[in-house]
């Protein structure tokens, strides 16, 4: 398998981003910060044969707020486990058994995370500086408090104990969740447990935030909570979605993907007002355009 | 020292002394002969007299018991039948001692869960020195049975509504329940397949570290 060909830690991508271009003096030039998350034509077969990713690629910058969109199935979220090596790695040993023979996940390209190659050496580098959100609560809060449930990330980062439990409660703060630090995540809300979820990603101080579905089944006053506090983090953030109100408010620039390929990519508002091309990929013009759109007329 | 610290005393004795008491009672009824009923009256009377202490819920105390009073039961009938004590008391005394014996350990045990919620009595099992891997087990069966168990009411729900009322025949419920159930373990593996993912990807390798750690360290 190609995706866990070792290279060092900090080994320049292949491709510099981003692209210079005309005569410049190259002593005046300074280094060029790599991309925050590049893919390089990323092909994933799931253990069943079916092609998840098929030569997936695009990059985004330090800082960007972007939108992932598209049809169910196209691969989003596929894509964001393999932001942090977690599908290649998982799909490598694993085998399924179906009408008597045996067969395994497959994945080639290249995934790269602040200049590090997302392989098995850099694995716990990479998994400390990509935040995964989960779309369900329940998939991310497996610990008997909220407290221990954030402190979980701090904890297996090397933290002593009281450390952790100092940054976890600055964590809960922050999404307004101090008071039921000792709570058991059973007995709290959707929203609640959702913003549990944000602080134990917090709490590891990732520099890349990526976020399934953040405002699924949220209520919306849940919804508006849960947007206001994505809003305020200055992390570069991916976020899957259909909620695409959300995305015309959020992410300047959005990705647009079916049947594991980048199918569209560019400002948020071009994409998203361009209803053919979104129809074709079973989405829908955001009402928040169409309102503005009539507004203008 | 007046009645009022007294009052919320036995709630304030550390809920590993009460796990180990539990214990010591459960080997002391279990290994109680069959047929010595003075001292199994004994027994009982003592779990009456701590239970009262603790202001235990007797009517929840109860509504468990009597849940797993069937198994009880069956499991007394069928020692009772084979045990090499029925020469002396006859099978029907046999099955009742064991059923005794079982009742007053299960009814120790059922106050315990109680008295301390589940996660103080799982932290206090690993403050005893419980390995850490049994301890992260049983945090997870807690954390996850109501997660499945609402899964599982979703799923009667739904199929509930989709049964128009009719009423089924017993091999159909059965054939029902056995479905649900094994839709319920695909959907627990899965389930426990995305916990792991997400464990993973906030640097887990392995290791069980938990907070309870800094407070047991002098």
């Amino acid at each position: 398998m190609k995706w866990f060909r070792t290279k060092p830690i900090g080994a320049a991508p292949p491709t510099p981003s981003p692209i210079t271009t005309g005569q410049v003096d190259a002593t005046n030039v300074k280094p060029v910060p790599p991309a925050a998350i590049q893919f390089l034509n990323v092909i994933y077969h799931y253990p069943d044969g079916r092609k998840a990713l098929n030569g997936m690629e695009f990059t985004i910058e330090a800082g960007e707020c972007v939108a992932l969109v598209g049809p169910n199935g196209a691969g989003k979220s596929t894509l964001l486990l393999h932001l942090n090596g977690i599908l290649p790695e998982r799909g490598k040993g694993r085998a399924t058994h179906s009408h008597g023979t045996t067969e395994h996940a497959s994945s080639t390209g290249e995934v790269w995370i602040d200049g590090l190659h997302v392989n098995a050496a850099n694995a716990p580098e990479v998994r400390r500086r990509v935040g995964l959100v989960f779309q369900d609560p329940d998939d991310q809060l497996f610990s008997p408090t909220i407290l221990e449930d954030v402190a979980f990330g701090p904890l297996n980062l090397g933290l002593k104990p009281a450390q952790a439990r100092a940054l976890a409660m600055q964590c809960l703060e922050r999404v307004n969740l101090a008071a039921e630090a000792d709570r058991p995540p059973q007995h709290l809300s959707f929203g609640a447990r959702k913003r549990a979820c944000l602080a134990g990603v917090l709490a590891c101080d990732p520099s890349i935030l990526a976020l399934d579905e953040p405002t699924a089944n949220l209520d919306p006053r849940g919804r508006r909570r849960f947007i206001d506090l994505i809003r305020s983090l200055s992390a570069t953030k991916l976020i899957a979605t259909h909620d695409l109100d959300m995305v015309v408010e959020l992410c300047p620039r959005t990705i647009l993907i079916d049947q594991g390929r980048v199918v569209a990519g560019g400002p948020t508002r071009q994409i998203l007002a361009d209803e053919p091309l979104l129809s074709a990929h079973g989405l829908e013009v955001p009402l928040s355009l169409i309102l503005e759109s009539r507004t203008a007329l | 020292m007046g009645l009022e610290a007294w009052a919320g005393f036995p709630h304030r004795i550390d809920s590993r002394w009460l796990l180990l008491g539990c214990l010591t009672f459960v080997i002391a009824v279990v290994l109680t002969p069959l047929g010595a009923w003075n001292m199994l009256g004994g027994q009982a009377v003592v779990l009456a007299f701590v239970l009262g202490i603790f202001r235990v819920d007797s009517s929840k105390l109860t509504r468990r018991y009597l849940a797993l009073c069937p198994l009880l039961i069956l499991l007394g009938f069928l020692l009772g039948l084979s045990h090499p004590g029925r020469s002396s008391l006859g099978p029907l005394g046999v099955a009742l001692a064991i059923i005794a014996r079982n009742s007053l350990a299960l009814l120790a045990v059922l106050s315990l869960g109680l008295v301390y919620p589940a996660v103080t009595l799982i932290q206090a099992l690993r403050r005893l020195g419980c390995p850490p891997v049994v301890v992260t087990t049983l945090h997870f069966m807690h954390r996850y049975a109501h997660v499945l168990s609402d899964e599982r009411d979703r799923m009667l729900v739904a199929s509930q509504a989709r049964s128009f009322g009719r009423r089924r025949s017993l091999w159909s419920r059965w054939s029902m329940l056995g479905n649900l159930l094994g839709s319920l373990c695909l959907r627990a593996m899965e389930r426990g397949e995305r916990v792991h993912t997400a464990m993973i990807s906030r640097g887990w390798d392995g290791t069980i570290r938990s907070l309870a750690d800094a407070e047991e360290t002098p």
